[in-house]
């Protein structure tokens, strides 16, 4: 399986990299906002892990091109992110998120299940 | 008529040299005389101004005496009179009533001289009519004594003092005011009277300058004090007397009680200046107040209207407040004149336009104001600038989103790592390790703790904070909540039950509801020791039926958290909802608490219409009831 994910904290996305990998999917990690639009086209991954607060493009703009993209509209978007506002949440369900996940309430193993969740409905 | 004086009554001759000369005179005087025996008290002679005084003809008067010319009342009085002359003891008696043919009464003065002749007294009387003299002194002594009754009837006191200030007259007035009667003060000095020790003194001044005959103290108001104790305010004015050398023999004083007066005067000056403070601040205040009449027609604006509006004053009264406003959906308007036609109060937020177009954001309040008949008579209107208001809070939900942000950033990198470590996802650890690593992962969890509590308190404060209730299965949401707790129920044995299922699903905001939920249950477990229990159940109740010691008001779901814990000590009962607060025996039990738990359940529990109590004792346990009502949940989803 393929998956993208998009953090501009390398600690975190390391954690999250390393766990996947563990049981043998392919990560590909991009830190801004416009790497992860590039990436996303390169790759077309089954899944994309999007954090929200990055560089150069928001979290939302990504999430918008994404879904505005023919190829990849389907790939499902499980967001990661310590924003933890209502209207945070909201907004990014409302562009088409599949999940919401405010990463400082959750342990690092409920995150790789939930990415494999909707790794799994993506079938 | 001819007079016959001597034949007739056969008087000795010679008497009168010339009986027509006498007759002329007797005839010509205007004063009544009569002529009478002293012995008989007959008439012997009259003169015609008698016979006119009285209407009987002289031929009638001749057969007449003294007795038949007065009322029979005053007849004692008149032959004591009559006799007193005869002994030359008196010359005139005065004010005789002489009763007339025509049954009419006139007074007369009688000056009688005694003759004496052949050895018989005759008394020749004459006889002035003092009927207006004697009326006239009686218009004087009536109209005297009404002019003593009115001056008794004023409020007004009037006294007299001799020069060493004692009390010479006093009337009925004085005796009102004062309560001491005339007899209790005549001969009195003021002092120890009327006059208070305090106002000795001043007292002391006004005398002294009346005594030297300086008027200029003529006035004075001063304090009296009453026969029964009270003290009063009385108005006096005082006038030196003197005698006919221009010495100052006394003095007179007219005085008023002034009490009431004073009072009210006192009164309406408070009420002007109240009013002038009200005004003032009415004016200085940073709102737009205004009042307008049912219609909404401004009938007073504050000056901050100006500042608001950019409207004059002028302009402003006399139109609606649609003058700045109109900015809003129809809508808008229509459910706030529904709101206050209905005599209740309408707040809103709403933007106008002041003159120069401009726009401001404002908080309205507008509050009917009812008159006597119940009917609106006035609507008070306050309008809150709210743009800095709205800056701040802008600013604070910024920082909320930067403190969520970054601060959770390290708090994740440290949780994961931690986890990992503790995986073995790093090697193996010692147990020794492991258990220095659970204690960070411990201090880790309890710093997202606190900042989650802190976030939660910030949006409950700025308002951040909305409900959004969907239909969800209570037994679930205790379940989940209670997982959550899983490892310390393991560790402390407790025992844990749980009785929501079977009721139909309720709207309810899942996140808050989770939030207060995690938050009783996470004290329950907490404050009970080893061994101890925990029992979360849920219940439908009806309006006005009894819940933990209270009444429901309407219909509700109640959740109950109970645990067999260390209880409430019944002095802190009081403040344990209050921000920061923590128990006595909470602190000792667990030292790391923030003391915002309670606060926050009690203020989200607000937010969704609900209320939020407790049964506890002491070292017996707690129990936490929290009703949310089921109409306005029902009606949020709809």
């Amino acid at each position: 399986m393929k998956i993208l994910i998009v953090e501009d904290e390398e600690v975190l996305a390391k954690v999250i990299q390393e766990k996947l990998e563990r049981t043998g999917d392919d990560v590909v990690i991009a830190s801004d906002g416009e790497r992860a639009i590039v990436a996303a086209r390169e790759l077309v991954p089954d899944v994309i892990v999007l954090d929200l607060l990055l560089p150069k493009k928001s979290g939302f703009e990504v999430l918008k091109t994404l879904k505005a993209d023919e190829e990849l509209k389907l790939v499902p978007v499980v967001v990661v992110s310590n924003l933890g506002e209502e209207s945070d949440i909201k907004h990014a369900m409302e562009l088409g998120a599949t999940d919401y996940y405010v990463k400082a309430e959750h342990p690092i193993n409920e995150i790789i299940e939930k990415i494999k969740e909707a790794l799994i409905r993506s079938k | 008529m001819t007079f016959s004086f001597r034949r007739k009554q056969g008087l000795p001759e010679g008497s009168f040299t010339e009986d027509k000369e006498f007759k002329l005179l007797f005839d010509s005087l205007l004063d009544g005389l009569a002529f009478a025996d002293v012995e008989t008290k007959r008439f012997l002679a009259v003169n015609e101004a008698f016979s006119q005084m009285l209407g009987y003809s002289e031929a009638e008067l001749r057969s007449m005496g003294v007795t038949d010319i007065h009322p029979s009342d005053a007849l004692p009085h008149v032959l004591e009179e009559f006799e007193k002359q005869a002994r030359r003891e008196i010359r005139i008696a005065r004010d005789i009533p002489v009763l007339r043919k025509d049954g009419r009464i006139f007074y007369a003065d009688i000056n009688s001289s005694l003759i004496v002749l052949g050895g018989k007294q005759y008394l020749l009387g004459t006889f002035r009519d003092v009927t207006e003299r004697k009326e006239s002194e009686e218009a004087v002594r009536r109209s005297e004594e009404r002019l003593e009754l009115e001056i008794s009837r004023l409020p007004i006191g009037h006294v007299v003092w001799d020069k060493d200030f004692k009390v010479v007259t006093w009337n009925a007035a004085a005796e009102k005011i004062f309560g001491f009667s005339f007899g209790e003060m005549k001969g009195k000095h003021p002092y120890g009277t009327i006059v208070p020790t305090a106002v000795q003194p001043q007292v002391e001044i006004v005398w002294h300058k009346l005594l030297q005959g300086d008027e200029s103290t003529a006035n004075s108001l001063n304090e009296n004090i009453t026969k029964d104790g009270r003290t009063i305010l009385c108005d006096w004015t005082n006038t030196p007397l003197r005698d006919k050398d221009g010495m100052v023999i006394g003095a007179m004083s007219t005085v008023e009680d002034v009490t009431q007066k004073v009072k009210a005067e006192e009164a309406l000056r408070k009420s002007a200046e109240e009013l002038k403070k009200f005004k003032m601040a009415v004016d200085s205040a940073s709102d737009l107040i205004m009042l307008t009449d049912p219609a909404g027609k401004i009938i007073f604006v504050n000056k901050n209207a100006e500042h608001f509006t950019g409207f004059p004053r002028e302009e402003i009264i006399g139109k609606t407040p649609a003058l700045w406003g109109g900015q809003m959906s129809e809508d808008f308007y229509q459910k706030m004149w529904a709101t206050i036609h209905a005599k209740r109060v309408f707040e809103g937020q709403i933007v106008n336009r002041r003159k120069d177009g401009g726009r401001y954001d404002a908080e309205l309040h507008i509050s009917p104001i009812l008159g006597p008949d119940g009917e609106v008579a006035y609507f008070l209107g306050v309008e809150q600038d709210i743009t800095k208001l709205k800056e701040v809070d802008q600013a604070k939900s910024e920082f909320i989103s930067l403190a969520s942000h970054q601060l959770r950033t390290p708090i994740t990198t440290m949780s994961w790592y931690l986890e990992m470590l503790l995986e073995g996802d790093a090697g193996a650890l010692s147990k020794k390790q492991e258990d220095y690593v659970e204690k960070l992962y411990a201090a880790a969890r309890q710093m997202n703790d606190i900042l989650k509590s802190f976030l939660y308190v910030l949006r409950l404060e700025t308002g951040d904070m909305k409900v959004h209730p969907v239909k969800m299965d209570l037994a679930k949401l205790g379940q989940e909540t209670l997982e959550e707790f899983a490892v310390s129920i393991r560790n402390k044995q407790i025992d844990v039950s749980e009785s929501c299922s079977g009721l139909s699903p309720f709207s309810i905001d899942p996140d808050i509801a989770k939030i207060i939920l995690q938050n009783l249950i996470s004290n329950a477990i907490k404050y009970t020791p080893e061994k101890g229990s925990v029992h979360i159940s849920c219940a439908h109740a009806a309006a006005g039926s009894s819940v933990g010691g209270r009444e429901v008001s309407e219909e509700s779901m109640v959740i109950t958290v109970q645990d067999s814990g260390i209880g409430i000590p019944q002095k802190d009962q009081e403040k344990i909802f209050t921000r920061f607060f923590r128990a006595d025996n909470a602190k000792t039990a667990d030292p790391d608490g923030n003391g915002l738990g309670l606060y926050i359940v009690n203020k989200m529990t607000a937010l969704m219409k609900g209320s939020v109590w407790f049964e506890s004792e002491e070292g017996k346990g707690t129990t936490f009831y929290l009703a949310l009502p089921l109409n306005q949940h029902k009606e949020s989803v709809a």
